[in-house]
């Protein structure tokens, strides 16, 4: 697993800025103020540029060491093998604690524009447990580091705790990427309550040119629903979102985290969606992550992943006639049956991600999403181990 | 933070019926189909069903579950929605929302045929008092745009059109150019025997997209012996069409539809061979209605729903053993019903709707300038009864809403008003056909023990259902094949 | 061609039940419903000698049986669904008018 922060050497810096790490070609390009760019002094074509690119009104500079740094500038060292941070990355500085965090990485499969830790649901499963603070200081940072985006990023996705809880300022956030950033897709994760009584879907309509919401839905009727996000008239705020949205011309993805009270009941929920809200155009079905509050529910959550086959087998199967696309996430090649595998997706984000020992000598570990990095026995399948040969002859 | 158990989020306890209807199933009388109030559905035994109506489900059953998620009941309402209930309403029913899509232009009643069961009142190719002249084909047009529908389907029809091409050509240019500034989709169909089809037509065709419809009963016995020409040689003539359509059109662009008459209740098998043979995908098996040259010498002809019910049952079984052996073939009215039974979407076809698609979903405009809210009506003005004519061509379009036989025809085209269809489990995907009731017992509103069309509607039904609910899996599969492809499918085929 | 005869108690099921089952008979036989304070007398006469017989006082039953639920259903459902159909037909806005549950 790669860290995200780390403790770091810098000096002279007025404040906490957002940073963008520049090379040569970011120079170039001209793309973003060189007053927000950090020079990467440890790449071997800036060293090779001479003295006098630095210069330039730089925001400062990283560097191996203090002693690499133009004198009275300011500079950052990292730690060897402290922390993972390249050319394109943009990095949060916080001086006076002398920490730096990754805020977004060139080339990552999951960058992610964090809008709060305040959620209106309590998920037993809820790898990203809410608080209760004031953050709305967060919008005018995320809107600043979508200024220091690379144009070219295919995606960003819009996470929290609960991002329409921002109003307005999500808003603010989306045109803001729709602006700086038009060629990027958006996917905002939320539950969509909001939706269903408190902001109008509208504001969204046309304000994006490649945006899709991912709403989780856990059953086909509200006791199971609201059980599983532990809110009372969460299932009724959910659907009427969805209408809102779609009435909005959104395009939507369900969501489902197959912990076992929804397993039980998936064939269900896959007709139910098919029935009432046949404009989904994607499915996820995605295995538990093993961290935050889903740790303490272990015993009403857990179900081994191959026990499910059949279920998911069905419910894949349905949504597909029913010209419904759909993924499975999370979930390693070895437990699923091999007639499920091209719909299994490698979506666990790389810096939490890894392979176990086991792995070693799978025959399909390439095509395989592996696991989460804070996976433990109990939360792995009694089935996982190598695939030694396959019946495709691709693989 | 206290984390609560699932019971806790039940609510207040109980329950209640929302809008419902059900069937005893007359392969298991034990159990009976539950529909809502839009067409979803559950088979479940009938003492547990009874145990629902009187108030007896216990929330922890999977029972309870079952029906809340398809709208049958509702609990806590403070915690329920029934807003996807008015959505799947909305959904089924959404034919409405712009008005008649399907418009039938009537250019010629002349045509080479002498068919015993001709239900246009043809004529023969010398008159051409029964073309449409050029003012009508004008008015037509203005009229044709006065709908607000953003898809119209344009369907030339006759006799046989092909015999007054100059006034198809002179209408399908008539309707592009003003569409220049209407901007709605347009679908140009033509409905004809293929005969004699010339160079200068087809390039025509494929220049504006059209799609071919023609009728091919059979085999060439068989079709030669329900189409008879002069020349004897219908079947030869017909196939030649289909080949030179396809070749210029692309095969997608022709499709085919078979007239049954008592001689052809005999051999299912050899129809649908015949269709395969030539390579369509798809067949719509049309029993005969009791108009046009088909009342007139209906003893000789004429069958009952009963025998026609008796073939589509081997017609099915042979449709699903051809399937079976991997070639794809679907039935069109049974493509339209499964797709009621299966998914949540309204289909294209005018002819099972309620409100009925008669003058909401389709209007005729007749060589003479009369219009007409179906097909069916436009007969009966043929036999001599214009009860159901909406019209003239030179009238508004308010007029014709506004008319008597508009509203005749919607006082009797409500299903879910009309006796014994309001308690019937099928209504919520079944129409209203006051014509067709008209025309067989006549009263629009109609007697359901009696009815044809009750009878055969809810035979369909009923087949469908057990076929689909006791079938293999391959069975299964095939007819779910063909349901959800409808959805993406839309609009009525007819052929001369 | 014989006719069934059919006993129902007047105290469990009420005249509008037993007509619209006996409604349902109307294709194939001839219906005549006698009613007294204790019982309904439903009298089914085949309409042709093909008539089928056999099990048609055991049909009627269960009709009328059924007729009794959906008579419960009825009163129970009238008005909620008269309320549906008008707010499903008025495409009411979505869920953020505060419309439609």
């Amino acid at each position: 697993m790669q860290p995200l922060e780390a403790k770091v050497h810098c000096e002279q810096w007025p404040e906490s800025p957002l940073l963008k790490v520049a090379g040569l070609a970011e120079f170039a390009a001209g793309s973003f103020p060189t007053e927000r760019m950090l020079l990467d002094l440890r790449d071997t074509q800036v060293r090779a540029a001479g003295p006098a690119i630095c210069r330039l009104p730089w925001a400062g500079f990283l560097t191996d060491g203090p002693k690499h740094a133009p004198p009275d500038r300011p500079w950052i060292a990292v730690p060897q093998g402290a922390f993972k941070v390249d050319i394109g990355d943009v990095v949060e500085l916080r001086p006076h604690t002398s920490k730096m965090a990754l805020r977004y990485r060139r080339g990552s499969n999951n960058n992610i524009l964090f809008t709060t830790e305040r959620c209106n649901s309590y998920c037993l499963m809820c790898s990203q447990p809410p608080r209760e603070v004031n953050d709305g200081w967060r919008v005018s940072q995320l809107c600043d580091l979508i200024g220091l985006i690379d144009k070219d990023a295919p995606s960003l996705t819009v996470t929290g705790g609960e991002p329409t809880l921002l109003g307005e300022g999500l808003r603010r956030i989306v045109r803001r990427c729709a602006d700086a950033l038009p060629r990027t897709h958006l996917h905002v994760l939320s539950n969509g309550r909001a939706f269903g009584g408190g902001i109008p879907a509208r504001m969204f309509e046309g304000l994006h040119p490649s945006l899709t919401w991912g709403i989780p839905l856990y059953g086909d009727h509200y006791g199971l629903h609201d059980y599983i996000v532990q809110s009372a008239g969460a299932f009724s705020q959910t659907v009427r979102g969805l209408y809102a949205l779609e009435a909005a011309k959104q395009h939507i993805e369900i969501r489902v985290v197959l912990v076992r009270p929804v397993v039980e009941r998936l064939t269900e929920l896959a007709r139910f969606i098919y029935r009432n809200l046949p404009f989904v155009e994607h499915v996820a079905l995605m295995s538990t992550e093993p961290i935050g509050l889903a740790r303490a529910h272990y015993d009403d959550l857990w179900m081994d992943p191959a026990d499910m086959a059949p279920v998911l087998a069905k419910a894949v199967d349905f949504l597909s006639k029913c010209s419904i696309r759909v993924s499975l996430y999370n979930l390693p090649l070895c437990v699923l049956p091999e007639s499920l595998w091209a719909y299994s997706r490698k979506s666990i984000s790389d810096w939490k991600q890894q392979y176990l020992p086991a792995c070693e000598q799978c025959v399909v570990k390439e095509r395989c999403g592996g696991f989460f990095a804070w996976v433990t026995d109990k939360w792995t399948s009694q089935s996982v181990e190598p695939v030694r040969g396959t019946s495709c002859a691709k693989h | 933070m206290k984390f609560a158990a699932r019971h806790t989020f039940v609510g207040n306890p109980g329950y209640r019926l929302l809008p419902l209807r059900f069937r005893r199933l007359p392969w298991d009388q034990g159990r009976v189909l539950v529909t809502s109030m839009s067409g979803d559905w559950l088979i479940v035994q009938r003492n547990d069903f009874e145990r629902a109506v009187t108030g007896q489900l216990d929330p922890s059953e999977p029972l309870f579950a079952d029906m809340e998620s398809r709208f049958l009941i509702s609990a806590d309402p403070e915690r329920a929605t029934l807003a996807p209930l008015l959505s799947q309403y909305r959904t089924r029913k959404d034919y409405l929302a712009e008005g008649p899509r399907l418009h039938i232009f009537v250019v010629s009643l002349r045509c080479h045929h002498t068919c015993a069961y001709c239900q246009v009142s043809r004529q023969v190719i010398g008159q051409t008092t029964f073309d449409m002249a050029e003012s009508t084909a004008r008015h037509a047009v203005d009229r044709l745009f006065d709908w607000p529908a953003k898809t119209l389907t344009i369907e030339f029809q006759g006799g046989e059109p092909l015999l007054r091409f100059d006034r198809v050509r002179q209408l399908t240019e008539l309707i592009e150019q003003r569409n220049r500034t209407e901007k709605r989709t347009l679908r140009f169909v033509i409905a004809s025997t293929l005969h004699d089809l010339t160079d200068e037509q087809l390039p025509f065709m494929r220049d504006h997209g059209f799609e071919l419809s023609t009728s091919l009963d059979g085999p060439e016995w068989l079709h030669n012996l329900n189409r008879p020409r002069p020349e004897r040689d219908s079947y030869r003539r017909t196939v030649n069409g289909i080949e030179r359509g396809r070749r210029m059109l692309g095969d997608d662009a022709v499709s085919a539809l078979t007239t049954l008459t008592r001689r052809s209740l005999e051999v299912p098998k050899e129809i649908i061979d015949e269709y395969r043979k030539l390579g369509f995908h798809s067949i719509s098996l049309r029993p005969l209605s009791p108009y046009g040259f088909a009342r007139k010498t209906g003893a000789r002809h004429s069958y009952t729903i009963a025998d026609f019910l008796k073939f589509y049952e081997a017609a099915l079984d042979h449709l699903l053993q051809v399937n079976r052996e991997g070639y794809f073939l679907e039935e069109t009215y049974t493509r339209m019903l499964l797709s009621l039974l299966l998914t949540p979407f309204s289909h294209g076809y005018v002819d099972l709707r309620s409100p009925t698609g008669a003058g909401l979903g389709a209007v005729v405009y007749d060589y003479d300038g009369r219009v007409y809210p179906s097909d069916e009506a436009r007969m009966l003005a043929a036999m001599g009864d214009h009860s159901f004519a909406l019209g003239r061509v030179d009238e508004s379009v308010e007029t014709w809403i506004s008319s008597p036989s508009m509203q005749r025809i919607l006082g009797a085209g409500v299903a879910e008003a009309l006796p014994t269809c309001a308690d019937c489990a099928y209504v919520p995907l079944c129409g209203a056909d006051p014509i067709d009731h008209y025309a067989r017992q006549g009263d629009s509103l109609g007697h359901r023990p009696t009815s044809d069309f009750c009878r055969k509607q809810m035979r369909l039904f009923d087949t469908l259902l057990q076929r689909w609910e006791q079938g293999s899996s391959v069975d299964r599969d095939i007819l779910e094949s063909w349901a959800l492809r409808a959805t993406r499918r839309e609009g009525v085929l007819e052929a001369a | 061609m014989s006719t069934i005869e059919v006993r129902l108690d007047a105290g469990v099921f009420s005249v509008d039940i037993v007509t619209k089952a006996a409604h349902r008979y109307t294709d194939a036989y001839f219906v005549e419903i006698k009613s007294s304070p204790a019982d309904f007398i439903v009298r089914l006469t085949p309409k042709h000698a093909e008539g089928e017989t056999s099990q048609i006082a055991e049909h009627l039953c269960n009709d009328v049986l059924d007729e009794q639920l959906r008579a419960l259903v009825r009163s129970e459902t009238q008005d909620i669904h008269a309320a549906l159909i008008e707010a499903a037909l008025r495409q009411a806005l979505p869920p953020q008018s505060g419309q439609g549950r």
